[in-house]
């Protein structure tokens, strides 16, 4: 789960936000670890010693232990905040296939999806009935990028043409 | 024109939301901000259920002159039964401008009455909040929606529904009850998009980031309320302060996904349900009850936690904290609240389930759970926070009904998650880290509530 660097966007990001590691230690269990310990402490410090406010000391100890992650969410904001300049300089449709390329930099599956319908538009009539093949992930994504343009067939037999994706081949289209 | 347009959006969930709200507190409620972020709310869902039952129910063709109409309509209904209950305008103080008017002094004689460490403290909040509302506002205004289960999803049925103005009821089209992969799904925020694009006139993908902005504030607004009401505003502030940069909450504020909106609105019922538990006001009692009702529209896993919260209410009843009767007035309000969905799914035989399959113990799944709180950057430390607040308010936790309602609620809800997410055939989402994580939001969320109160002043009856 991640590495030690500034934080930026993946497919997975909407689902969990990677920890990082110290070796094999996950850093925010270590951190969390010292947090119980150090309330339990001051906890235990005000049972003994009735002077100290421990719902105070707490509050203030939660918030400098919260600045640790968070200097790291503000560094990666940072980072987002001047990808978004670039981001800023372009039209809809640019920022569309810039995000989309940013977000699978995994797989690098789904980038070239939109290279795929530039050149499936010069040969594919609008309104034609369409099946897709492809692997989920851009199945799904050409479903909603060439809509209203195409339209999803309800069975392979009744489409008009079918398009078949896969990012280690360029591009196949076959009419029926 | 495009900011107008927006504008015109955002107000037609804001007026009938409003007016709903003084309907149901017959008038108690103020203008204020909290008020406000209960308007977005209510209002958002009032309009995207009656655009759910005029296309699903009517299974009419859209036409936005209608669906103002509508809005319209239900305005003038709205004011009417107002005046009818005489809990109308004459009644309103209009907290909001004189508190904006008052706002400065207020600010300054609160933060000159803390401590210096406390003053250090409220000013680094404000700086750090400052800063990444700026960055966030950068990310909403520029990133086109593209996360996979929104177009997989959400926004795909908006799309569809934009250009095709109408729901396809045949089976055997691949449009059938507005396409995608998952046509069980609730219809709140595909509509809340529909919306806002049949407004603007054009399809785009960047503006929908806007209404999950809106549910981020309205959230932190009601957040930073509930809590104020039983502790004081320097740890509503350092608590609303951990909400907003929790890392993964943070990034669902720009990204049309619904585990947001359906956080607001478990909230909610919530706060309310608690404020109702401490001072038996009727509007609470009612509100936490329709918001409850109201999660039915935007997620399915709302059901899981209705079984806990079914549970505690029943633990309740046992233990003569609340009467049975409040209990099966409660049940009826979420019940009729929720029924538009609850029909739809029994009309057109939609399940609560995603996915199909076998159940069997996948004892991996704990193990995801675990690394979803304890290892993952999405929440923070917040849920050390919540294991070090649980050991040393344990006490008080034990003497008040409120805490014991909020704690026995979160446990058997992460249980429930937990059984959900490691015996059903929903555990390859733990397995692979995809839904599980973010089913947590409304919890955590949720728990920042518990916390808040568990840390709170002995304002709390037992």
């Amino acid at each position: 789960m991640g590495s030690l660097i500034i934080p930026s966007e993946s497919l997975s990001t909407i689902n969990i936000i990677p920890g990082y590691f110290l070796g094999r230690l996950p850093i925010l269990l270590l951190i969390g670890f010292l947090l119980l310990v150090f309330s339990l402490f001051i906890y235990w410090l005000a049972r003994r010693n009735g002077k100290i406010n421990y719902r105070q000391s707490l509050l203030n100890l939660f918030f400098v232990f919260w600045l640790i992650i968070f200097i790291w969410f503000t560094l990666g904001n940072y980072y987002d905040f001047q990808k978004n300049k670039y981001y800023s300089q372009y039209d809809l449709a640019k920022k569309q296939i810039i995000r989309v390329c940013d977000l699978d930099t995994v797989q690098a599956k789904l980038c070239r999806l939109f290279s795929f319908i530039s050149s499936a538009q010069t040969k594919v009539p609008s309104d034609s009935h369409v099946e897709i093949v492809s692997d989920p992930i851009s199945q799904t994504y050409l479903t909603y990028y060439i809509f209203p343009q195409w339209l999803p067939a309800s069975t392979a037999s009744r489409a008009d043409y079918l398009f078949l994706y896969d990012d280690r081949v360029i591009i196949k289209l076959e009419s029926q | 024109m495009l900011f107008f347009k927006i504008v015109i959006y955002f107000l037609s969930y804001l007026i009938p939301g409003l007016l709903l709200s003084w309907l149901l507190t017959s008038g108690r409620q103020k203008i204020s901000w909290f008020n406000l972020a209960l308007a977005y709310g209510l209002g958002s869902a009032l309009i995207t259920i009656s655009l759910f039952v005029y296309l699903f129910f009517f299974q009419a063709h859209f036409q936005l002159w209608l669906g103002w109409l509508i809005v319209l309509g239900e305005i003038l209904v709205l004011l009417f039964l107002i005046i009818r209950q005489k809990a109308g305008p004459d009644q309103v103080e209009w907290r909001l401008i004189n508190r904006i008017r008052r706002g400065n002094n207020c600010l300054r004689n609160y933060y000159l009455s803390l401590s210096i460490g406390r003053k250090m403290i409220m000013v680094l909040l404000v700086v750090f909040s400052l800063i990444n509302f700026w960055f966030l506002g950068s990310n909403v205004i520029t990133r086109p929606i593209a996360t996979f289960d929104s177009l997989a999803t959400w926004s795909l049925k908006a799309k569809i529904l934009f250009y095709q103005s109408e729901i396809s009821f045949d089976p055997a089209s691949p449009l059938y009850l507005g396409g995608g992969g998952h046509i069980n799904y609730p219809w709140q925020i595909p509509l809340s998009q529909f919306w806002l694009q049949a407004n603007l006139g054009t399809y785009n993908d960047v503006w929908p980031n806007l209404i999950f902005l809106g549910y981020f504030l309205a959230l932190l607004i009601i957040v930073f309320h509930f809590l104020k009401k039983y502790s004081d505003i320097f740890l509503a502030s350092i608590f609303s302060f951990f909400v907003f940069s929790m890392p993964l909450v943070f990034y669902h504020a720009f990204n049309a996904y619904a585990d947001l909106p359906l956080a607001f609105y478990l909230m909610a019922a919530l706060g309310f349900f608690g404020l109702w538990l401490e001072d038996d006001r009727r509007h609470n009692f009612y509100l936490s009850a329709i918001f409850w009702g109201l999660s039915f529209y935007i997620k399915d896993i709302a059901l899981v936690f209705s079984f806990a919260w079914l549970l505690v209410f029943i633990w309740l009843v046992v233990r003569k904290k609340i009467l049975l009767k409040n209990f099966i007035k409660y049940l009826l309000v979420v019940f009729i609240t929720a029924l538009p969905i609850l029909i739809f799914k029994l009309i057109y035989q939609q399940s609560f389930s995603n996915v199909a399959g076998d159940w069997s113990f996948q004892p991996l799944a704990i193990y995801r759970f675990l690394e979803a709180i304890f290892v993952s950057y999405s929440w923070n430390i917040w849920w050390f926070i919540v294991l070090t607040s649980l050991a040393v308010n344990f006490r008080r936790i034990i003497s008040s009904s409120v805490l014991q309602f909020l704690w026995l609620f979160l446990g058997l809800a992460i249980i429930g998650l937990i059984l959900l997410f490691s015996f059903s055939p929903a555990a390859s989402y733990a397995l692979d880290q995809t839904a599980l994580s973010r089913s947590l939001m409304p919890l955590t969320i949720g728990s920042v509530l518990t916390v808040g109160w568990s840390f709170g002043k002995n304002k709390q009856r037992p």
